[in-house]
């Protein structure tokens, strides 16, 4: 399912896939993605990673895709030598990722949590304008 | 599979062997409104869990609330240091028992 979206150039491995709209298939990719960061000897808080790689996935499959089984949701990981850039990328209309990111949810409310996590979790967060194509930087060298 | 570890009229402990994540927040909300009337405070033991998504977290508030409602109580203990941060993050630690708090 995967492949390799390796910059030749500047020999920056990487990994491409591609997932339904469903709750599984966010467990699966999160794995997925973690054993490609092993073989590559990459080194991050795995916590951190596996978190960030959830919230970003969910708030596709879910708020994006609206769990629907004929939309997937494209997801790539590219490492370079400071950090691991993840890029997910839906099929929905997107959202006003600027408001919801400087907003402040009610702690106890049912949802919102998502953008807290991954604003906190990684070290850099892109959106495209409309709000479906979202790249988060993680630094390496933090292990856990 | 979620382990009851002890039930008195008090507390009843429950232990999930698996992360609270999206894919398995049901069984989670089943087995604590489950318990929910034959104990007053409801206790998750998250020693046997790596790691909570905000739908697990959402699903722990949602629970929580619930069971005030009915005059009972939620408790977390024995949880990971990683989830300790998220949860002291989220304003969300109040959630957290004193054991295990580190």
């Amino acid at each position: 399912m995967g492949e390799n979206i390796g910059d030749a150039e500047n020999r920056t491995p990487g990994f491409q896939t591609w997932l339904t709209s469903s709750l599984e298939a966010v467990d699966e990719i999160e794995l997925l993605a973690a054993d490609f960061l092993r073989q590559e000897h990459v080194q991050v808080n795995v916590f951190d990673f596996r978190l960030i790689i959830r919230e970003a996935l969910l708030n596709a499959v879910m708020h994006g895709n609206h769990l629907r089984a004929d939309k997937h949701v494209d997801f790539r990981i590219k490492i370079d030598p400071e950090a691991v850039y993840i890029r997910i990328i839906d099929e929905g209309r997107g959202f006003d990722w600027n408001s919801a990111l400087n907003g402040d949810p009610d702690s106890m409310g049912q949802s919102g949590r998502g953008l807290v996590i991954m604003k906190e979790y990684a070290q850099q967060i892109i959106y495209n304008q409309k709000g479906n194509d979202i790249t988060l930087k993680i630094n390496r060298g933090r292990r856990s | 599979m979620i382990m009851e570890k002890e039930e008195t009229m008090e507390r009843v402990i429950l232990c999930p062997d698996f992360d609270i994540v999206a894919s398995r927040v049901g069984e989670i909300r089943d087995a604590v409104l489950n318990v929910a009337g034959r104990s007053r405070r409801v206790v998750l033991d998250l020693s046997r869990t790596s790691i909570i998504d905000s739908m697990g977290i959402g699903v722990i508030v949602a629970c929580l609330k619930t069971l005030k409602q009915q005059g009972g109580d939620l408790v977390i203990e024995n949880a990971k240091q990683d989830i300790i941060k998220l949860f002291k993050l989220l304003k969300l630690d109040f959630i957290i028992g004193p054991v295990g708090k580190g």
